[in-house]
């Protein structure tokens, strides 16, 4: 992989995920999401567990600037989320990598374009290149040459893990985001997409923040938290 | 890669994994797109072709009325004339000092429905239509006999008439003509090839001709005894059956530029009231009047167009709620709000685009194969060209789909916008 460091903030003290007194409410349910402080370092790997209808996805989605906070202050490697929604997509595409829990590939589009996808919304990959450079990460991932023009939708599901985590990656993001993408996985597959993940992580560099109600991967990271203990949920009324 | 491939790829890629739908909205944009230049160029061929019916000839002249009813009369043959030119009259035009040529036309008589045109040679020689084409003789030939007929295209295919035919002609225009010039039957002596103007409806037979058949009739009623064919054709040659009276006449004069000064000239006559009118002008005059089925042609088939753009759309907006996923993914990936709209306008660019360059594909392989078909049969001169007046509506067809697809798109940017991660699951 080409030595190429960006975003990635390793070596510096600056926060890769800073939250402090957000608040968040759905409208049009009484569910509200409140966090005090909650903050990552550069390079840290974070799960986040926590039952289901807790949030979870609801605290990924404001972390990654998907939703808008209703008030607080959300960083991502120093740089403040701003209130204006394209700039937080602008933020997002260049900072952030999600995993999806379906991996979410486009299926009509090749592998190789589904990699280079974040390119077409702003993300910077430091290289003219960027042809090369994903392919030599798919190559990383154990994904055949041989694959890179297929279409996504003709991909194993193993397969689909690695091109999903290559999008994530590319470029190097300072944070990577993964929402429960283990949840269809059986143990063995699981293990083998962790061991993956984690390699690649370490190697661009970038912070992991992980959601999932499976405590069994927990382990693994270096803090496991529970949403419950840093943030107050209220959840959905039942009309 | 760049950005733009990408998005490309983007369009393309989701477009083509819902082929088969895609496909059908194109096939509407095209049909469309077809049946409006289809529409276009009927209507620009009606006119070339009406518009130049006559050509060749400069002025018309007839007793004093409507220049339209001058027109009707005398070249669609629609209609009767108030009254007739004396030859006196007819005389003095030919020798007016502009006039190069003259060609008479008499009109009254009628054979099943179809009008009869006493006239004389001249008439095949300086009658011109379309891009100055001449009459064409298919078969036969002109006036040998004084009891000739020479045969406009569409009578002899519509009555079945071939050369040799004995045709009677009825006295006044009805096609249930009550008096029968029956004593006095005329040979087809030719046919003449299909022009698509009023010619292919007339039978034309001499000026003389026209003089025989009326000797024994006075006050609209034949008299007992009749004069036999050989006679009327001795005293033809004898050069006794001069014509009193012509319904109209066809002028041509030496230069364009003489044109209104002999127009001027004839509308000054003094022994009697005329008018001369020129062709163009006149059927200018006319089309005006006629030109507005035309007119709402044109805007059935922009309706159609319309039609085929809100189908766009509606099979646009149908698929938004399945695709809230693909959007959401999209977003995730860092797309804003804005570019996902864009992602489906360009969608809808793309398809109408795709559309609009089948249609026109179609149209100009299509035109070449019917025209020449169109050219014999109706007379229709049909451009195969693509006019400026196509590009600008073609451009608005693009366009409008453009400004209809902003519809879905609002929609799609208010969906995206309060979507979180949970809508890509």
């Amino acid at each position: 992989m080409p030595e190429i460091s960006r975003n990635a903030g390793v070596g510096t003290s600056v926060a890769t995920l800073a939250m402090s007194d957000v608040k968040f409410a759905y409208s049009a349910t009484a569910f509200s999401l409140e966090i005090d402080q909650f903050e990552m370092r550069a390079g840290e790997r974070v799960f986040l567990r926590g039952p289901s209808g807790t949030g979870k996805t609801t605290f990924l989605s404001l972390a990654t600037g998907l939703l808008e906070a209703g008030s607080g202050s959300i960083a991502i490697a120093g740089r403040q989320m701003p209130k204006k929604a394209s700039a937080r997509d602008a933020l997002r595409a260049d900072a952030v990598g999600i995993i999806h829990q379906q991996f979410n590939l486009l299926p009509y589009l090749d592998t190789l374009s589904n990699v280079l996808l974040p390119i077409a919304f702003g993300r910077d990959v430091g290289t003219s290149d960027n042809q090369s450079f994903a392919r030599d990460l798919l190559k990383r991932l154990g994904v055949p040459t041989a694959l890179h023009g297929a279409r996504a939708g003709t991909l194993s599901v193993g397969q689909q893990q690695r091109v999903a985590i290559a999008r994530a990656l590319l470029g190097r993001p300072a944070l990577v985001v993964a929402d429960e993408p283990t949840s269809a996985l059986d143990s063995d597959t699981r293990d083998a997409f962790m061991d993956v993940l984690f390699d690649c992580v370490e190697d661009a560099g970038s912070s992991l923040l992980m959601v999932s109600h499976d405590p069994a991967i927990g382990k693994r990271f270096e803090r496991a938290i529970d949403l419950r203990d840093i943030a107050k949920v209220t959840p959905e009324a039942n009309i | 890669m760049s950005r733009w491939n990408l998005l490309t790829r983007l369009v393309i890629g989701s477009l083509w994994s819902r082929r088969l739908a895609v496909v059908f909205v194109v096939l509407a944009v095209a049909v469309s797109t077809v049946l409006y230049l289809s529409v276009e160029r009927l209507r620009v061929g009606a006119w070339n072709s009406f518009s130049s019916t006559v050509s060749g000839t400069d002025l018309i002249v007839g007793a004093r009325s409507g220049s339209v009813q001058l027109m009707l009369y005398s070249v669609f043959r629609i209609g009767n004339a108030t009254n007739n030119i004396t030859m006196k009259s007819v005389r003095d035009i030919e020798a007016m000092p502009d006039v190069a040529w003259t060609v008479p036309l008499s009109l009254g008589d009628a054979h099943r429905g179809y009008r009869v045109v006493g006239t004389n040679e001249a008439y095949f020689e300086r009658y011109r239509y379309g891009r100055d084409r001449k009459l064409v003789l298919e078969q036969g030939a002109g006036f040998g006999d004084l009891f000739n007929v020479v045969l406009g295209a569409q009578v002899a295919r519509e009555l079945g008439y071939k050369l040799g035919d004995r045709v009677v002609v009825a006295h006044g225009l009805g096609r249930a003509g009550l008096v029968r010039h029956d004593d006095l039957p005329f040979t087809i002596s030719g046919i003449l090839s299909p022009t698509g103007t009023p010619v292919d409806r007339s039978l034309h037979v001499s000026l003389e001709a026209i003089t025989a058949i009326h000797v024994d009739w006075s006050t609209g009623a034949r008299a007992a005894n009749t004069t036999p064919a050989d006679v009327l054709r001795q005293r033809a040659a004898a050069g006794e059956l001069q014509t009193e009276s012509v319904t109209a006449l066809l002028v041509g004069t030496k230069s364009k530029m003489s044109v209104f000064r002999t127009a001027r000239a004839i509308n000054d006559y003094r022994q009697e009231p005329l008018l001369a009118v020129l062709p163009g002008v006149a059927l200018q005059e006319l089309w005006t009047v006629i030109g507005t089925a035309e007119r709402a042609l044109s805007a059935v088939a922009f309706m159609v167009v319309l039609t085929a753009i809100v189908g766009l759309i509606a099979t646009i907006l149908a698929t938004l709620e399945q695709r809230r996923r693909e959007m959401a993914i999209l977003r995730s990936l860092g797309a804003k709000p804005l570019v996902i709209s864009g992602l489906l306008v360009a969608e809808s660019l793309f398809v109408t685009v795709l559309g609009v360059m089948v249609g026109v594909i179609f149209v100009t392989v299509a035109t070449p194969l019917v025209s020449t078909w169109l050219q014999s049969n109706y007379g229709l001169d049909l451009p195969i060209t693509i006019s400026s007046t196509d590009i600008a509506v073609l451009s608005a067809i693009v366009l409008s789909s453009i400004v209809a697809s902003l519809l879905p798109a609002w929609r799609a940017y208010r969906m995206s916008l309060g979507e979180g991660l949970g809508a890509t699951a």
